[in-house]
C-alpha cells in the first residue's frame, strides 16, 4: 500500500466511527458500503462523479428515469459540488436504503421538489409525468390524459388547496396512503432490488 | 342461522337420553348456496334507466380504468390510488369499472413482480368484489387463484390485503372450493401464526391499530372465517394447525382481532371435533369472559360458540363454572336486545342447549328464566303468517321452545310454566311447518304431560290432539317426537281410554307407523302402544288393525331402545289373552329370548314382563324353553330389580308346570 492510501485508510476509519454514529448502518456495513465506493469510482478518488453514479443507480437498482436519476444525484451531492464524496455517498445510502418513514418522505419530497423552492407545482409534475401515458397515437393534444391525471393527483395531495403541494400536503397525504411515497416516479430501490444490494453489498460475506 | 337441532325423548325412561339431529329438509347454513341471492345487479341499463345523468365521478373513474390500461408503473400507482378514493362500494363506481374494462387489469396486475401494484389493485378489489358480476369475473379470470399464490409472498402488507380480498370472495361456495384446491389453506392458516408476546402486547384500543403482523393476523382470521363455512375447509384448517394459532389469539384483548378469531371457532365449532378440542384448550372460559364486553357482535359470537359446544356434557359443566349462565339470562332479560335477531338466536341457543344439564336448570332457576322464555316465546310468536318464511324468527322460536322443554324436567318450572299460560303459545306453534321447531314443541308438551294438573290444560287447548296429528308429518324425527310424547300424555290424562278414542283414525294412524324404517319412530310408536294397550277397548281396536303381527315383525331388532319398548308393548297387549298365542304364531318369542344377552337393565325389566305374559300360553312356553331362556331366567332370578325377579320367577313357573304336565302326561300314558 502506498502511504496516501494508508492515510486515506486512517481517514476513513475516523470517518466510519463519526458516520456510525449518525445513520442506521453498522461499523462492518459502513466498511463494505466504501469499499463499494472505492469500486464504482475505479480508483482512489475521493469524488464520484455524475455519470459513475448514475451508472451506480442503473446497474445495482434497475433505475432509467434520467431527471430522476439528477435529482437523487442532487440529494446526495449535499454540498453541491458536482462530486459524490464518501460522507456524502453514506450519508445518502442511509436514506436511500435504510431510512425511516419519515426520512423517506422528506427524501421524496426533495427529489420531486425540481427547482427546490418547497413545493411541487403542477409544471414539475408535468415534467416527471410527461412519458408516464402510452401514446394513443392519434391524440392532438398528446399531453391531455397526462395532465388530467396530474389534476387529479393535485387534487388529491394538495391539502391546504393552494394549487400547489407543500411537504406537509405531501407528508399527510402518504402517511394517509403510503402508496403515494414514490407519486412521480421511482426514485427508491424496490424491495428487490434493496434486497439483492444489501445481500450482495452489505451483508458479511462469511457463511 | 344455526345448524343443530336435538331432541330429547323427555319421557322418563332408564335408557340413556337420545340426542338425535333432526333431519332436516334444508341443508345446514354451513352449505347454503349464497350464489342465489343476487337480484339483478346494477348495470349500465339499470343506472341511467332513472332517466338521470350518470354522476360526474362514474366518468372520472373510467377515465382512471383507461389510465391504468395505458400508463406505466408511475401512472399506475397513481390512478390505482386515486381510484381508491371514489365510494368503490357504490354501484355507479363498480358499474364504471366493469363497463370500462377495468376487472381484466386488475387481475393482470396481480400477475406483476412489482409489490405496489399488487397492493394498489388489491385495495381496490376487495371493495368492488362485492359486486356479484365483479365477483364471478375476478374468479373466471383465475383472481383468487393468483390471490392464493401472493400468500406465499414474504411482504406482510402484500399479504395483508390478499388475505382481505380473499375473505370477502370466499363467502361463496365456489370461491372457497378453488382455495381450496389450490391448497390455499395451509397458506391462510399460516397468516395467523404471530408471537405470544405480540398477542399481550396489543391493546384493546380503537384508535391505535394493530402492529403489522397482528393485522395480517386478523385479515387471516377474517379469511378464515368465510372458509369455514365449509365442512371440508374446516377439517382442512385443523389438519394445517390452525387450531392452536386461534387458541393463542383468543387470548388478545382487541376486540377488532377477537371479532374474526371467536367469529371462525364458533362456525367451526359446528364440528365435535373442533368442540372437544375447545373443551380441552379452555377455552370456553374465553368465550364466557368475551360475552361480558360491551361490543354486542362479540358477544353474540361468543353467545353463539356457546351454543354449539354445549352439546358436550362437560362444556356444560364448564360454562356454569365460569359464571357464563348469569351473562347469558342478562342478555335476553335485556329487552334493547330484543330486535336483535341474530343475537337473540344465539343466546337462546345457548340457553337451550346449558338447560341440557340439570345443574344448569337448577340456576337458571334461580336467575327466574322460564317467565323470562315465556315472555318472549309470546312476543316472537306473534304473527303466525309470516312464520314459514321467516327463517331467523323460526330459529328463535325453536331456540326457546328448545329451551322450556328442558326446563320443564324440573316440577317447579313445570308450574310457573302452567301458571305464566305458557303452554297456549307453544301449543299453537303446531301450525308451523319446521321440523326443528315442531320437534321442540312435542318434546315440550310431552315434558309438561308429566305432570296430572297439565293434561287438563293441555287437553282443553286441544293439545293432545295437535300432537297426535304431528305423527302424520313427513318428517321422521317430528313423528318420533310427538310419538315419545303422547306416551305421558296417555298415561297421565282422566279417562284416556275416550280420550284416545276420540281421535279419529288415531289408533289405525299409530299402528300404520309400526311400518315406519326409522328406529326412533318405531321406539317412540311402541312405547306409545305399550300405553295405549292399557285400555282394554282400545286393546281389541289395535289388535283388529293387525298391530300383533306388526309388533312381531319388529321383535328381530338388535337395538336395545327399541328392544326395550316393544317388550314393554308386547308385554301389554298380551292382556288380552288371545293375543298371547298370535304372538307365538307370529313368532315374536325366540327373538325375546335373545333379549336377555343384552347388557341394557331396562330391556331386562321389560323383557321380563313380556316372557311372563306370554308364557301363559302353553305353546309360548316350549318355543321359550327351545330357545334356551331358562338359564337367563335363572340369572334374572337374582336380579336387584323385584319386578324383574318376580316376572321371571312367574315365567319361570310357568315352563316349569306346563313341563310337569307333560311329564304327567306321559307318564299316565305310558302307564295306559
Amino acid at each position: 500500500m502506498t502511504e496516501v492510501s494508508i492515510m486515506i485508510r486512517k481517514q476513513e476509519k475516523k470517518m466510519t466511527e463519526i458516520l456510525v454514529k449518525k445513520t442506521h448502518f453498522s461499523m462492518g456495513e459502513i466498511e463494505r458500503l466504501l469499499h463499494l465506493y472505492r469500486e464504482k469510482n475505479g480508483g482512489e478518488t475521493d469524488k464520484m462523479d455524475r455519470t459513475l453514479f448514475r451508472e451506480f443507480l442503473h446497474d445495482c437498482f434497475d433505475m432509467t428515469d434520467d431527471i430522476l436519476m439528477d435529482r437523487i444525484f442532487k440529494y446526495f451531492d449535499s454540498v453541491n459540488d458536482g462530486c459524490i464524496n464518501r460522507e456524502e455517498w453514506i450519508m445518502g445510502l442511509n436514506v436511500f436504503l435504510k431510512g425511516t418513514e419519515d426520512e423517506q418522505i422528506d427524501y421524496c419530497f426533495t427529489i420531486y421538489d425540481l427547482n427546490g423552492d418547497g413545493y411541487i407545482s403542477k409544471e414539475e409534475m408535468l415534467t416527471m409525468l410527461k412519458t408516464c401515458l402510452v401514446r394513443q397515437g392519434l391524440e392532438e393534444d398528446g399531453d391531455e390524459g397526462v395532465k388530467d391525471l396530474i389534476e387529479m393527483t393535485l387534487k388529491k395531495l394538495d391539502l391546504d388547496k393552494d394549487g400547489k403541494v407543500s411537504f406537509s400536503d405531501f407528508e399527510s397525504t402518504v402517511k394517509a396512503e403510503n402508496l403515494m411515497l414514490e407519486a412521480f416516479g421511482p426514485c427508491l430501490p424496490t424491495n428487490r432490488t434493496g434486497e439483492i444490494f444489501i445481500q450482495n453489498y452489505m451483508d458479511s460475506q462469511e457463511g | 342461522l344455526i345448524i343443530m337441532n336435538s331432541v330429547v325423548s323427555p319421557v322418563s325412561y332408564s335408557g340413556s337420553p337420545q340426542q338425535q339431529e333432526v333431519k332436516e329438509d334444508i341443508v345446514s347454513s354451513s352449505e347454503e348456496e349464497e350464489e342465489e341471492e343476487e337480484d339483478a345487479a346494477a348495470d349500465m341499463k339499470t343506472l341511467t334507466s332513472g332517466g338521470g345523468d350518470l354522476p360526474q365521478e362514474f366518468w372520472q373513474v373510467q377515465k382512471l380504468v383507461r389510465y391504468l390500461k395505458v400508463g406505466n408503473q408511475t401512472a399506475t400507482i397513481i390512478a390505482l390510488c386515486n381510484l381508491a378514493d371514489f365510494d368503490l362500494k357504490a354501484q355507479y363506481c363498480q358499474v364504471a369499472i366493469i363497463d370500462a374494462g377495468g376487472l381484466e387489469v386488475m387481475a393482470n396486475l396481480l400477475e406483476t413482480d412489482d409489490v405496489k401494484c399488487k397492493i394498489g389493485s388489491l385495495k381496490i378489489l376487495k371493495d368492488i368484489v362485492e359486486h356479484p358480476d365483479i365477483r364471478k369475473s375476478i374468479t373466471k379470470m383465475g383472481g383468487i387463484e393468483l390471490m392464493v399464490q401472493i400468500l406465499s409472498d414474504s411482504n406482510k402488507k402484500l399479504k395483508l390485503h390478499a388475505a382481505e380480498s380473499l375473505a370477502k370472495l370466499a363467502k361463496y361456495k365456489k370461491g372457497r372450493r378453488i382455495v381450496r384446491k389450490n391448497n390455499g389453506i395451509p397458506k391462510v392458516v399460516d397468516l395467523l401464526d404471530v408471537d405470544n408476546t405480540k398477542v399481550e402486547n396489543c391493546i384493546d384500543n380503537n384508535e391505535v391499530d394493530l402492529s403489522l403482523d397482528m393485522q395480517v393476523a386478523r385479515g387471516g382470521a377474517y379469511a378464515l372465517w368465510s372458509l369455514c363455512k365449509s365442512k371440508k375447509n374446516r377439517m382442512l384448517i385443523k389438519k394445517a394447525g390452525g387450531f392452536p394459532l386461534l387458541a393463542k389469539l383468543i387470548k388478545s384483548k382487541n376486540i377488532s382481532l377477537l371479532i374474526p378469531v371467536i367469529g371462525t371457532l364458533q362456525e367451526c365449532a359446528a364440528e365435535k371435533s373442533y368442540c372437544m378440542a375447545i373443551q380441552a384448550e379452555g377455552m370456553v372460559q374465553d368465550f364466557v369472559s368475551n360475552m361480558l364486553n360491551d361490543n354486542i357482535e362479540l358477544r353474540r359470537h361468543c353467545a353463539s360458540a356457546i351454543f354449539k359446544c354445549a352439546q358436550e356434557e362437560e362444556t356444560r359443566a364448564l360454562v356454569k363454572s365460569n359464571g357464563g349462565l348469569e351473562p347469558l339470562v342478562e342478555l335476553i332479560k335485556d329487552h334493547s336486545n330484543h330486535d336483535n335477531k341474530e343475537l337473540m338466536a344465539a343466546v337462546t341457543g345457548a340457553l337451550w342447549k346449558l338447560s341440557m344439564s340439570d345443574d344448569n336448570v337448577k340456576t337458571f332457576q334461580e336467575l327466574e328464566l322460564v317467565p323470562v322464555l315465556i315472555n318472549l316465546l309470546k312476543e316472537n310468536a306473534e304473527g303466525l303468517d309470516d312464520l314459514q318464511f321467516n327463517l331467523g324468527k323460526i330459529q328463535i322460536l325453536t331456540n326457546i321452545v328448545g329451551a322450556i322443554a328442558e326446563s320443564a324436567k324440573a316440577p317447579q318450572n313445570r308450574e310457573t310454566i302452567r301458571e305464566t299460560g305458557g303452554l297456549k303459545p307453544v301449543i299453537k306453534l303446531i301450525a308451523s311447518t319446521s321440523p326443528g321447531l315442531l320437534v321442540n314443541v312435542a318434546a315440550c308438551i310431552g315434558q309438561m304431560a308429566e305432570d296430572v294438573e297439565t293434561i287438563e290444560q293441555i287437553r282443553n287447548l286441544d293439545g293432545v290432539r295437535l300432537l297426535w296429528s304431528l305423527l302424520k308429518n313427513p318428517n321422521e324425527s317430528v313423528q318420533a317426537a310427538a310419538a315419545w310424547s303422547l306416551s305421558p300424555c296417555i298415561r297421565n290424562a282422566e279417562n284416556s281410554g275416550d280420550m284416545v278414542r276420540s281421535f279419529v283414525g288415531g289408533l289405525e294412524l299409530v299402528c300404520g307407523l309400526l311400518e315406519s324404517k326409522d328406529q326412533q319412530v318405531l321406539a317412540a310408536i311402541s312405547f306409545a302402544i305399550a300405553n295405549i294397550a292399557k285400555d282394554k277397548e282400545n286393546l281389541a281396536v289395535i289388535t283388529d288393525h293387525g298391530v300383533i303381527h306388526k309388533l312381531a315383525r319388529l321383535a328381530v331388532t338388535q337395538d336395545d331402545l327399541l328392544r326395550s319398548k316393544l317388550a314393554e308393548a308386547i308385554s301389554n297387549c298380551c292382556e288380552l289373552e288371545t293375543n298371547r298365542a298370535l304372538f307365538g304364531k307370529a313368532g315374536a318369542v325366540a327373538p325375546l329370548v335373545s333379549y336377555l344377552t343384552s347388557v341394557d337393565l331396562e330391556v331386562h325389566r321389560t323383557t321380563a314382563a313380556a316372557l311372563h305374559q306370554l308364557s301363559k300360553d302353553p305353546w309360548n312356553c316350549v318355543t321359550m324353553h327351545q330357545s334356551g331362556v331358562v338359564p337367563h331366567l335363572l340369572r334374572l332370578i337374582g336380579s336387584e330389580d323385584e319386578a324383574v325377579q318376580e316376572a321371571a320367577a312367574d315365567c319361570l313357573q310357568n315352563i316349569r308346570k306346563l313341563a310337569l304336565a307333560c311329564e304327567k302326561f306321559r307318564y299316565q300314558h305310558n302307564k295306559a
